[in-house]
């Protein structure tokens, strides 16, 4: 039985009518049975014939993680459920897509980018505020080679979320280093995270609200 | 949301501009019980059959986040995060409300790290912890029944010696045996180690009260989503879209619902409500002008 109703298929179809290049995705997964992630990337796939699915079995570990595109920059560590299907949706468009949607000041923070960006965005499929920070995690991680994205389903992922102090979602974790809770803004994000590696603080967690212009 | 499902019956031509999920706060509620004909549902559920409902209807969304309004020639321009300027007659005003902080020490340094607004998003990280939740309302009280589910202790810190909420919330709460009130107490500091919240300070009738706690989370009223208008309509000293007749604001042709007023009463069904009426009067607006 198809998980995505004949509606959700319909608004999908819609969705997915702006894509204009191929996209490929890689779901890796550990079981010969892809189970639910790779069940609704089958059938977003059906959607869509501009959409490649690669399949690849790992016994690393018993989680899946989606890659988007084809440069391995834009991953989602755990099942993409709940309000993260719309981040994944999103994802899937603009990897398709040939305009790129980011502000102007982030293009140029982008191009400046003197070291290297890991991104993780901490999520809950429940977490209505979450699919802001990942699609923008991920949109940056798609328009440079110095940014990679990953979004994490806390709970999949608790060894991680112990790690990074996750105790509220969305929480965006930048080198390890700095971090920002709470829903994101574009705009304050780049500004204070620009200020924060210009200054680079010796303290080895920042949080980049006290670096807000 | 109903806005947007009214405009699209009425035939009027429209752009809804959201941000990044349905619903608003109701998306946030884990249980809505007081919405009419539909007994018990959760908040992004109700949220998510709205929207169905209204892109049915031809209601045309798009994930765009309004920026700046302002008036020009045509009528109103609104400027969005994706770049884009929207031309439009009319305008409905329907961004919401976020919700306030508490402004005690301790509040902002722990965000994210046991301190939250979102008990939906978070609830996972509180299993069999304890838990603190402040306020005294609606939503106050269903976070709480819906945290007490999963916490190993749930404290709810009100102002008041009696319950805003529902009767039949409160009835709920207080008699739930993981349950505890503080009545006439406030919040006065979140107290933490370098690695989250580990308690609260409460100013009690008998005096100052340190509580441990894993969790804090604010359920204290809202702050209405109206930067983008500010210079456009009058607003209150909240910063909420002041009305007449429930949607009309201070400048003809733009209209608000919901959360996002001076309105008292705020409810998922009042904000229903507030949305068909703003749909149908922007409608007449539009017509007025087309027979003038």
């Amino acid at each position: 039985m198809p998980i995505l109703s004949e509606e959700d298929r319909k608004a999908v179809r819609q969705h997915f009518s702006a894509i204009e290049d191929i996209v490929p995705i890689t779901l890796t997964h550990p079981l010969e049975d892809p189970g639910d992630t790779g069940a609704i990337l089958g059938e977003l796939a059906e959607l869509c014939d501009k959409i490649k699915l690669i399949t690849v079995h790992s016994r690393d570990d018993d989680r899946p993680v989606v890659s988007v595109g084809d440069h391995g920059r834009v991953l989602f560590l755990g099942t993409p459920s709940g309000y993260e299907f719309n981040s994944l949706l999103t994802s899937i468009i603009d990897a398709g897509r040939r305009v790129v949607r980011l502000q102007p000041e982030t293009e140029t923070f982008l191009e400046e980018l003197a070291e290297n960006l890991n991104i993780m965005v901490f999520v809950t499929p429940t977490c209505p505020h979450c699919p802001g920070s990942a699609v923008l995690a991920n949109r940056m991680a798609a328009a440079s080679r110095k940014v990679t994205s990953r979004v994490i389903e806390a709970q999949e992922y608790p060894e991680l979320a112990r790690e990074y102090g996750v105790m509220g979602v969305p929480r965006t974790v930048i080198n390890g280093k700095f971090h920002w809770e709470g829903a994101v803004g574009e705009k304050n994000l780049v500004a204070s995270l620009s200020r924060a590696i210009a200054a680079s603080p010796d303290a080895a967690v920042v949080n980049l609200a006290e670096f807000m212009p | 949301m109903s806005a947007a499902l009214y405009a699209a019956r009425y035939g009027i031509s429209h752009l809804v501009l959201e941000s990044w999920q349905p619903g608003g706060q109701a998306a946030l509620t884990s249980l809505i019980e007081n919405y009419p004909g539909v007994p018990s549902v959760s908040g992004a559920k109700l949220a998510g059959l709205m929207k169905s409902q209204a892109v049915e209807a031809g209601a045309s969304f798009v994930t765009e986040t309004a920026l700046l309004a302002s008036a020009s020639d045509e009528g109103f321009l609104v400027a969005t995060d994706s770049g884009s300027h929207h031309h439009a007659k009319t305008l409905i005003i329907a961004t919401g409300a976020a919700p306030a902080k508490l402004g005690v020490p301790g509040e902002d340094r722990y965000i994210g790290r046991g301190v939250s607004f979102c008990a939906t998003c978070d609830a996972p990280f509180y299993r069999d912890k304890r838990v603190v939740v402040v306020g005294g309302g609606d939503s106050a009280v269903k976070e709480a029944l819906h945290l007490a589910d999963v916490a190993r202790s749930l404290v709810l810190v009100h102002r008041r010696d009696a319950l805003r909420a529902e009767p039949r919330l409160a009835r709920r709460l207080v008699e739930n045996p993981s349950c505890t009130v503080k009545w006439s107490s406030t919040l006065s500091a979140v107290t933490g180690d370098d690695h989250g919240v580990t308690g609260v300070d409460l100013n009690t009738p008998r005096g100052m009260e340190h509580l441990e706690t894993d969790g804090v989370f604010l359920y204290v009223g809202t702050r209405p989503a109206t930067e983008p208008f500010a210079n456009l309509v009058e607003l209150d000293e909240r910063g909420a879209v002041l009305t007449r007749n429930i949607v009309e604001t201070s400048v003809p042709g733009v209209f608000a619902a919901g959360d996002v007023t001076a309105n008292a009463f705020r409810q998922v069904v009042t904000a229903a409500s507030d949305g068909a009426r703003a749909a149908w009067a922007a409608f007449e607006y539009l017509e007025d002008r087309r027979q003038s």
